[in-house]
């Protein structure tokens, strides 16, 4: 093994080396302070050229995003009326406030508490008026047009 | 095969225990030139080291500089429990094993030359002057040899051999930097001399 002691590197080689790493740590330093004043849409693009797959994943997720709000913009609209879901639910929350009205009159406080708590329509008028409500009134819509009767009038004396 | 001593390190060569806790305090606090006072000392140990652990100068050389700068970025960690040269000799070879385990399929060997005083080595001059069955051996070819089995080696026995028979670090300098008991390196060197010596029976007595 005494010959591995007598290898020495290429002449002059470690007279250079100690200015060489604190260059590169002041060059590392000064990257630092660079990387940290610069505005974050630079700190970005730098991630990109640093790695350009990212930049191949960046691009896609925006296209997936692009043609996600382009479908769901042709998509036509879905009123809330026409839900099923919806309408379940909400048939089924009105069916089980009008077991609790007709339970008795215990269930009152508990039945108001459930209203106030709520924000369903259902069950603020049913809690008011205990009585059904038609449907086109829960989703303001305008009620079918009442029957146009004759409105007749004979002035007293007549 | 000559299983060399330790080398006695110089008293000039190693710092005194305050003068480096000085250097270190002063280069922890963002002083350069404190900084580049404790890379002079240790480079040469810090290269040797890594050398002889890739058999390749510019590995080499890219591991030491990158050792010393990490050390550096990592002194505020640095809690004094050890030497400072204990914890950048660990730094190093933690930073030499994970290039090792990464370059594990290519080994390229390229060798510093032997400097002046070897062919005036009595030791050296004995092995390829007697009657071996390959005295006509160069010692550039010995030394290539020699290259090719340390690297034939486990990375934890030819760090043992290197820290130990050509670095000259004592057993629990070495289990320090390991991070091991002393019979670990002591079973560790056993085995590696071993290996060594038959890898290499053709230049041997």
């Amino acid at each position: 093994m005494a010959l591995k002691r007598h290898e020495v590197p290429p002449p002059g080689y470690f007279h250079n080396f100690s200015s060489e790493v604190i260059a590169r740590i002041k060059l590392g330093a000064h990257r630092s302070s660079e990387a940290a004043e610069m505005p974050w849409y630079l700190k970005f693009v730098q991630i990109f050229d640093a790695k350009p797959a990212f930049a191949g994943v960046f691009a896609s997720g925006l296209c997936m995003l692009l043609v996600f709000g382009i479908v769901n913009a042709e998509r036509p609209d879905m009123s809330v009326a026409q839900s099923p879901m919806l309408i379940q639910t909400a048939d089924n929350t009105a069916s089980a406030a009008n077991a609790s009205v007709t339970g008795s009159q215990s269930s009152q406080p508990a039945q108001s508490i459930v209203a106030l708590n709520s924000t369903n329509p259902v069950l603020d008028m049913q809690a008011t008026a205990q009585q059904p409500v038609p449907v086109n009134e829960l989703f303001s819509q305008p009620a079918p047009a009442a029957q146009a009767e004759e409105a007749s009038f004979t002035p007293p004396g007549q | 095969m000559i299983m060399a001593e330790p080398i006695e390190r110089t008293e000039s060569a190693t710092p005194g225990p305050e003068e480096e806790t000085t250097l270190v305090a002063r280069a922890r606090q963002g002083d350069l030139a404190a900084y580049d006072e404790l890379i002079k000392r240790y480079q040469e140990r810090i290269y040797a080291t890594v050398y002889h652990m890739t058999s390749n100068h510019d590995d080499a050389n890219d591991l030491a500089q990158e050792s010393f700068i990490k050390a550096y970025q990592a002194l505020k960690s640095f809690k004094g429990g050890s030497s400072f040269y204990t914890w950048l000799y660990r730094i190093a070879v933690n930073k030499t094993i994970n290039f090792l385990k990464q370059r594990k399929n290519r080994q390229h060997l390229s060798l510093n030359d032997l400097d002046f005083n070897t062919e005036h080595n009595p030791d050296l001059v004995a092995l390829i002057s007697e009657k071996t069955p390959r005295r006509d051996a160069g010692l550039t070819e010995l030394q290539q040899k020699l290259n090719e089995a340390l690297l034939k080696l486990s990375e934890p026995h030819r760090l043992v051999v290197v820290l130990h028979d050509v670095q000259g670090l004592s057993h629990e300098e070495i289990a320090k930097v390991m991070d091991c008991n002393i019979g670990t390196v002591r079973s560790r060197l056993f085995y590696a001399r071993q290996q060594l010596q038959a890898m290499l029976t053709d230049y041997l007595k």
